[in-house]
């Protein structure tokens, strides 16, 4: 399916800013923005992202814009990499603004090892990483809990996890909102969405989640790079998963019940899959508590397998180096409910993240003391075997993006594509011969995954640093890759 | 009835065509759609067998195909199963009941997380034949 879009249609606003203005389309509430050089731009154009865009611009209560950062694609329904606010509180919340994976999300882990140290012993610590955390879909996880217990899980977040001996105290304070959404509401969830979601904590999943062990490749700001705690050669392990089959039936859940009501909010839209309700109906606050529940579990589920990937750690590197410190976690599928300033005064606004990273600039009090005067680390996975980065919240995106930023490199290529194209015995033998171990539950995952099937991630951060929207502090070199 | 199913780009996630004669052709089209993005393979299933019963309402025809496999594949991951076989008590516009059979795996081929209602429109093409998008979101 291709663009219906032509490029007469776009305006240059800012250097790395593009607008399709509201009378493009009739039923456009706000103009639509797109972050992207003009060779990205011309990739976007290939598919459908920006038509999806357009639809977004029309969802009731939008403000500003609907935006897209760099590494847009399309999706179904919303753009990945969209970004859009809404009014509140009677402006809409729509699950498919934030996606069936919610909460997918990054962390980071910081470690005292230093990669030349470690280098004989990372084909090893690949075998122990894959045995210590289920990989691939259809597996159980190390816990299997009951209710009582999962209720208590979706109201503390990571906290659970500590308290049950899953990580240590100090974790929760470099997790956004400390691992812990408040007001998440174990009734709002369903006995089907607990039933999927009952024995995936710990879980790695399928799809694009990975673990993954880098090393500090270049550093391009010393100072925050310093307050990261990060510096050259340094080994780092990287985490992105989300919420599991838990989050997906809780959207998929959601999805039927705000079709069956729309029509009594008037709502009309140019696509199902943008279903939505106002916030402060009665299913719309209803959905977005179970939303919490389900970004709790997905801080639950980075906080276990933390502690799987420690366990594995110790096996490998036990002693005085087994040390692995969470640097952040930051989810990249939410909606939160923020105050942006919005011509000229704070305004309360609920803003979705579908592949959008939140990336709030220096100052916020939320951000854990180490890096408030640096801004919030934003962790940007790149495709497999090439680089990911550690960026710099920056100011400028909470004047342009309501505080968001891009979630990684972007697929250009279909899955389907990328498994006529590569063989994965191949290209695990090719990744090998530079050094980087792969292990994988399925040999269709690494095809599926090739880096041939994503956009050039330094194209991407290039893009979204010279936009304003963060900055580069370090880029990271993969040397462990645990695939599902 | 027959139908069939064919597979269409889409750039990240799953865009499936299904025809059939028939509702029930185009609705079990969806079904081994599914089953054949999550086996495996698909001469190995040895696992044991099971079923489940599905009665659903929908506002239309086509919330009703994506809500029904929107069913199937909630199953499939809370029995850990693929489900191949459908078996309709009725099925009507707007409401449907029906049994759905399958067999037990030890893990799934591709992550599937949700039937997505987008570019979904059930529609009867000038020969008579039935036909739908699905999207599935991986």
């Amino acid at each position: 399916m291709t663009n219906i879009m032509d490029k007469k249609d776009l305006t240059k606003i800012e250097p790395y800013l593009w607008e399709i203005s509201k009378d493009f389309r009739a039923d456009m509430r706000v103009p639509a923005w797109i972050y992207a050089t003009e060779s990205m731009l011309d990739e976007m154009m290939s598919d459908r992202s920006l038509d999806q865009l357009v639809n977004v611009s029309t969802l009731p209560g939008i403000r500003v814009a609907a935006q897209v950062m760099p590494d847009a694609h399309e999706g179904y329904g919303f753009p990945i990499g969209g970004v859009c606010a809404t009014r509140w509180p009677d402006g809409i919340i729509s699950p498919g603004g934030i996606g069936y994976d919610i909460n997918c999300g990054v962390r980071l882990l910081r470690s005292g090892l230093d990669y030349e140290d470690a280098r004989p012993h990372l084909r090893r610590l690949a075998g122990a990483l894959y045995e210590q955390v289920p990989t691939g879909t259809g597996k159980s996880g190390p816990l299997k809990i009951g209710k009582n217990e999962m209720d208590r899980m979706m109201k503390e977040g990571a906290a659970w996890a500590i308290r049950n001996g899953y990580g240590e105290e100090r974790d929760v304070k470099f997790i956004e909102s400390k691992g812990c959404l408040e007001d998440a509401d174990p009734e709002a969830v369903s006995g089907r969405a607990v039933q999927r979601g009952n024995d995936q904590l710990g879980t790695l999943g399928g799809g694009n989640h990975f673990l993954e062990v880098d090393y500090v490749d270049e550093l391009f700001d010393e100072e925050v790079a310093e307050a990261y705690g990060l510096k050259v050669g340094q080994l780092v392990v990287m985490i992105h998963t989300g919420s599991r089959g838990f989050g997906h039936q809780i959207a998929t859940d959601y999805l039927r019940t705000f079709m069956q009501v729309m029509a009594d909010y008037d709502i009309v839209l140019p696509d199902k899959e943008l279903t939505c309700a106002p916030l402060n109906s009665q299913e719309g606050k209803a959905y977005y508590r179970a939303m919490k529940a389900a970004a709790n579990f997905a801080f639950t589920n980075r906080q276990v397998i933390t502690w799987e990937v420690r366990k594995a750690w110790r096996k490998i590197f036990g002693g005085q180096n087994e040390s692995l410190d969470v640097l952040y976690d930051v989810a990249h599928n939410i909606a939160k409910v923020e105050e942006h300033k919005l011509e000229g005064k704070q305004e309360k606004v609920v803003v979705h993240r579908k592949g959008a990273t939140r990336s709030f600039g220096p100052g916020y009090a939320e951000l854990p003391g180490e890096y408030r005067e640096v801004g919030q680390p934003v962790l940007i996975p790149g495709s497999m075997g090439t680089a990911s980065y550690v960026l710099a919240g920056q100011n400028r995106s909470m004047e342009l993006s309501f505080g968001s930023c891009c979630h990684g490199a972007g697929r250009r290529m279909s899955r389907r594509q990328a498994k006529k194209k590569v063989e994965a015995g191949e290209l695990t033998r090719a990744l090998e011969h530079e050094g980087i171990f792969v292990r994988a539950a399925t040999s269709g995952g690494i095809a599926e995954e090739a880096p041939l099937a994503y956009k050039d991630v330094n194209e991407v951060v290039t893009a979204v640093e010279l936009a304003g929207l963060a900055q580069r502090v370090a880029r990271l070199r993969p040397v462990v890759v645990i695939k599902g | 009835m027959a139908g069939s199913f064919t597979f269409m780009d889409h750039t990240a996630d799953r865009r499936l065509k299904v025809k059939g004669d028939d509702l029930e052709s185009l609705f079990i089209e969806g079904v081994k759609g599914l089953a054949y993005l999550l086996q495996v393979d698909m001469q190995k299933i040895h696992g044991a067998s099971v079923k489940r019963t599905i009665d659903i309402e929908a506002p239309d025809t086509t919330s009703l195909l994506i809500d029904f496999l929107s069913e199937v594949l909630t199953y499939t991951h809370i029995d850990k199963s693929v489900y191949e076989k459908v078996q309709f008590e009725f099925l009507e516009p707007r409401h449907l009941k029906a049994r759905i059979f399958g067999h037990r795996v030890e893990g799934f081929a591709e992550e599937v997380k949700a039937v997505t209602y987008h570019e979904a429109e059930v529609s009867q093409v000038e020969n008579g034949t039935w036909e739908s998008m699905v999207i599935f979101d991986i």
